[in-house]
């Protein structure tokens, strides 16, 4: 217990002065070491140029011009135009399936694992090591293998090819209720629940007031990862929807770049699919890009070697 | 991907943690039990729908046969026997180990050693590294096999021109590299990720700890090998486990790269494919069910042995 | 008492977990006819006063147009049209709703060769209850055989995909050679003409398609697999099968063809470059061409394909009908609309003005049909080229009854004769094993011969 808490402490050191902790050594910088993390960095970095590269050229220059140059010309307006409008708005419609799966499944897993990893870690109660076990044995079964079971037993239910399909999995993250469990043991003074309780507040509000300010970094930390596996989530939506009416982003793209393919009829759109996957990664890297200082911290507090 | 791992060492932390507590609050034992229950039930009713009744589905239907023609019998364990006994479970089974036991060791190293520069104060730029390599993590899957869908083609994509300046003659879609194409993708989206993890855990190591050693002389690398990665073991254990769960359980790559290289990657080229084929375009949805648990029972255990094995090496 | 509680936890997950089980276990497959049966000609008219809405599953170009055209002329009925992807994206996914009982649509549209994998297990509404069987002479007879097996009518065509061969005359002269070939062996030499000119041409690529492969087989003259009824006997030995083994082998052993994926982004690149000298394909291939390969924009021409003895033979490849569910709930109402979309002009004309090439005689034969000019083709009346190969369809050719499953793993086997690893004739026999298994286990009665 004791060590933990030194650990932390440094980590908080660490994370609200960091680069002070080194600048008593060594100044000098290493050519070897720059070099190694450039090449990671281009590697890193190519495929995502790539991207952007490609999502302002036309299909023409798409399939004959360098893939790491400009096209003959501008084409990135009549692409977006073209990606937001083709087949009625799908792509427009996919956004906002994709959002609010997001808003639905990352917001409730990330509220769901929030109370349960309170509850397991402040209170104590009969069953509690039993609910634990359990729920450690489950999850040590990855979510794909559990795709196509989950579809066998939602087409039994008659909830395939609606949003429950893809929400109600959605809803569960182990990872989150793990890393809420730790965070609440080393940064939920039990003292403070406490003397809330003498003052006579009821558990609910002291949860949502003075507990999950305490939690935010970790929120943000569950929030973001769980919004990520959302939004990338692409095996799930594709076994359980049939109507592209419901699909997310990554469905629809699927299926607009197998349009180029195939015995009928193909249609390849290769500068929609394009732009339309630069439009789903940008409001990920954003978010990313926000909330960096939130998930750092969290991460690391989550990680804590016990 | 999901992270799920290190809850077991996080189960056993808070074990003790629950049975010192319970001594000190026993009065309060009975109010507290219901509070916490009333906290965890919402969690648990989800936990039921998404994973246990799917998993007791699932065993209900691994021992039954359903027919296009006949209808459904009983045949008790033969759907496992016929997994177990099939060539094509192995192949697609040795072919995840394969990239488990190459790609892993191999994206873990870099991960690793970005890890290690960015904690370097030797290191000119850290953060904006630490940014470039974390980017292809938030880029979806479906997104980062069609990217590479197009730097792949050997006669007029990027390897087309790596090929014309080196002389070479990859082929990335080819049944011989194609393994090892889709090994790439995964370790572009996920080596800046595996390295924030690490990197989380550098950041926790006091200073004093290598300090010392500096003192006495030793070399930034000594350091890093000797003091620095025996006190992230922990993050290098949740990596490898995650990395587990990803590559046997591994499916949108082959799924959609099966589109440019049809004859380079089969149904059944991973047994996640294998299993959506089965049900979704094969009707035999018993023999997926059965590949299924079959498969979660693979990496379950995996991923408990190496938790175990690995937490024991740590203490 | 703590223990208690826990045993009473255990208790209530059991509970709902049997709860689950007990689920699975009602039900069952019932594959009990909720649709009606015995319905007559006169329900079609009542079905559209009386109104509804109809999902209609399609990834046909002109489908909005057409609902909207029919939903003016019979205003309380609503069409759904929904677009779930193309070819075996949707078996996959009827398949799925089949199997969930919910969500099943009331028309779809599907390949020919996928036909006998929904009807032969009673998912398909017989629409000779309806009087359908007077629209035989409308239709080219290719077409009217791959929606009918015996009496039974299991949809209406839409289009058919008669094989031709689109070949690149540029590329072709620059080779000396002046005329497309006429036979296989023509064919085959110049493959290694066009290649040894210039090593980065190729006569076709091909990386191999299920549904290719089982039109190239039907071509030459195989008859693969013998259905009657639930017994079904493959040969992919045959000697049909055999001689585009052998063409096929010949073209791969010395890499006079490229392995570039039909229509893949590489594909497009060589077809623009004028790389691809030639592509047997189906009719429906021509408008690929003109939107997604531009720059050889005028060097492309129509030929028949090429045959073994110089005798014209062509076989279908693609090419789609629509089939009304079972388990629709207004089958009377899906049929009326389904008879108006596949037979009405209205109809027809939509469907021929979005590019679609139709199955109809009567369209077919129209003076202004064949004399159309193409420019993408040179100002060839390609329509004319198209509709020879409609007649020449080798006939007699059946398909598995789980044909589109069966296209869907074809390159599990005849993929490593691709990969060079194995010879077609070897791949092909490896393929016929597996096709055979599955149908055994799916409970038909299959033998390999």
């Amino acid at each position: 217990m004791s060590r933990k808490n030194t650990k932390n402490a440094a980590t908080v050191a660490v994370s609200t002065g960091s680069g002070v902790r080194k600048n008593g050594y060594s100044r000098r910088h290493s050519p070897v070491l720059f070099i190694f993390m450039l090449v990671l960095a281009l590697y890193s970095i190519i495929p995502l140029l790539w991207l952007v590269l490609n999502a302002t050229k036309s299909q023409g220059d798409i399939l004959s011009t360098f893939g790491l140059g400009f096209g003959h010309k501008l084409n990135i307006v009549e692409n977006l135009k073209a990606t937001f409008t083709y087949e009625d708005g799908s792509f427009l419609r996919w956004l906002g399936n994709t959002v609010m799966y997001v808003v639905i499944g990352a917001g409730g897993a990330t509220l769901l694992a929030a109370l349960a990893g309170y509850g397991m870690a402040m209170f104590d109660f009969a069953g509690k090591q039993i609910v634990m076990a359990i729920i450690i044995g489950a999850i040590a079964i990855p979510g794909n293998a559990l795709v196509v079971p989950t579809f066998l037993l939602f087409a039994k239910l008659g909830l395939t090819n609606t949003p429950l399909a893809v929400i109600l999995p959605s809803l569960i993250s182990p990872f989150g209720f793990y890393l809420v469990i730790s965070y609440v043991q080393s940064g939920v003074p039990r003292e403070v629940v406490e003397s809330a309780r003498v003052d006579g507040a009821g558990e609910v509000r002291i949860f949502f007031q003075i507990v999950l300010p305490l939690l935010m970094p970790c929120i943000v930390t569950v929030l973001l990862f769980a919004i990520v596996s959302t939004w990338n989530n692409y095996f799930l939506p594709l076994i359980m929807l049939n109507d592209p009416k419901w699909y997310p982003l990554t469905v629809g793209l699927a299926e607009w770049n197998a349009q180029a393919t195939g015995s009928a009829t193909p249609k390849p759109i290769y500068n929609l699919v394009i732009m339309g996957a630069l439009v789903t990664v940008i409001p990920i890297i954003i978010i990313f890009l926000m909330l960096q200082r939130y998930w750092e911290s969290g991460l690391s507090a989550g990680s804590v070697k016990q | 991907m999901d992270a799920n791992t290190s809850v077991v060492q996080s189960s056993r932390k808070f074990g003790k943690s629950s049975r010192s507590k319970n001594i000190q609050k026993a009065h309060k034992h009975r109010r507290n039990g219901l509070i916490g229950w009333a906290f965890i039930t919402p969690f648990l009713i989800f936990f039921v729908i998404a994973i246990i009744m799917p998993i007791i589905y699932a065993l209900y239907l691994s021992v039954f046969t359903d027919k296009l023609i006949g209808g459904r019998v009983f045949t008790g364990l033969s759907n496992y026997v016929a997994i177990l006994t099939n060539g094509l479970f192995w192949d697609g089974l040795w072919r995840v180990i394969r990239v488990f036991l190459i790609q892993v060791p191999i994206m873990l190293g870099l991960a690793l050693l970005a890890a290690l520069a960015i904690d370097s104060a030797r290191l000119v730029g850290r953060s904006a590294f630490r940014i470039l390599l974390f980017l292809p993590y938030a880029v979806p899957g479906v997104v980062a096999v069609l990217i590479w869908e197009f730097l792949y083609g050997n006669q007029f994509g990027l390897t087309a021109n790596i090929n014309t300046l080196f002389g070479l003659s990859l082929q990335p879609l080819s049944k011989n590299m194609i393994l090892w194409s889709i090994g790439n993708i995964m370790t572009w989206s996920f080596t800046g990720y595996n390295m924030l993890i690490l990197y989380s855990g550098l950041k926790t190591i006091p200073t004093e700890l290598y300090e010392a050693a500096r003192l006495d002389g030793a070399s930034e690398w000594q350091v890093a090998w000797h003091i620095k990665v025996p006190a992230i073991k922990g993050q290098l254990l949740i990596s490898f486990m995650f990395s587990i769960i990803g590559t046997f359980q591994l499916f949108s790559e082959p799924q959609l790269l099966q589109t440019p290289a049809p004859n380079a990657i089969s149904s059944s080229y991973t047994p996640n494919l294998w299993a959506y084929n089965l049900s979704l375009n094969g009707s035999q949805y018993n023999l997926a069910a059965a590949l299924a648990i079959i498969m979660g029972l693979i990496t379950g255990v995996l991923a408990f042995v190496t938790q175990n094995h690995g937490s024991k090496n740590i203490d | 008492m703590k223990r208690t509680k826990v045993v009473r936890f255990v208790a209530g997950v059991a509970a709902i977990a049997m709860a689950a089980a007990g689920l699975a276990g009602c039900g069952g497959s019932s594959n009990s006819a909720s649709g009606s049966n015995g319905g007559k000609e006169g329900d079609l008219d009542a079905a559209l006063q009386k109104g509804g809405t109809i999902t209609y599953w399609t990834w046909t170009d002109s489908a909005k147009a057409q609902a909207a055209a029919f939903e003016k002329k019979y205003p309380k009925v609503h069409i759904k049209v929904v677009n779930p992807g193309t070819g075996m994206t949707v078996y996959t996914k009827l398949q799925n709703v089949l199997k969930a009982s919910s969500g099943i649509p009331d028309i779809s549209q599907i390949e020919y060769q996928a036909i006998p994998q929904f009807s032969v297990p009673g998912n398909l509404l017989d629409l000779s209850q309806y009087g359908f069987a007077k629209y035989k002479n409308q239709f080219v007879k290719s077409a009217w055989e791959g929606v009918t097996s015996g009496s039974s009518i299991y949809g209406l065509p839409q289009d058919t995909g008669p094989m031709v061969m689109f070949y690149n005359k540029q590329v072709f002269d620059a080779a000396g050679i002046t005329n497309p070939p006429k036979t296989w062996d023509e064919y085959m030499q110049d493959a290694k003409i066009l290649h040894e000119k210039d090593s980065s041409v190729y006569i076709t690529n091909d990386s191999g398609q299920g549904n290719f492969i089982t039109s190239m087989l039907w071509q030459a003259g195989s008859h693969a697999y013998k259905v009657n009824g639930t017994n079904v006997e493959i040969n992919l030995n045959d000697p049909g099968a055999m001689r585009w083994a052998k063409n096929w082998d010949y073209l791969f052993k010395n890499h006079y063809i490229s392995s570039l994926t039909n229509q893949g982004t590489e594909w497009y690149q060589a077809a623009n470059k004028g790389k691809i000298a030639s592509v047997v394909s189906g009719s429906w291939m021509a408008g690929a061409f003109k939107s997604s390969v531009k720059e050889t924009t005028g060097q492309w021409r129509v030929a028949p394909m090429p045959s073994y003895d110089g005798k014209p033979a062509s076989a279908n490849y693609g090419g789609s009908s629509e089939v009304v569910l079972k388990k629709s709930a207004n089958p009377a109402l899906a049929a009326a609309f389904l008879r108006w979309l596949n037979t009405s002009q209205e109809s027809i004309d939509l469907f021929k003005q979005s590019g679609g090439y139709v199955s109809t005689k009567k369209e077919l034969s129209s003076e202004e049909f064949l004399n159309e000019k193409s420019d993408y083709f040179g100002g060839q009346q390609i329509n004319k080229v198209f509709l020879e190969s409609g007649k020449d369809v080798v006939s007699g050719w059946q398909f598995l009854p789980y044909q589109a499953y069966a296209n869907s793993i074809t390159m599990d086997t005849v993929g490593k004769a691709y990969q060079g690893q194995t010879t077609f004739e070897k791949a092909l026999k490896e393929y016929q094993k597996a096709l055979v298994t599955y149908g055994n286990q799916q409970g038909y009665k299959v033998t390999g011969k």
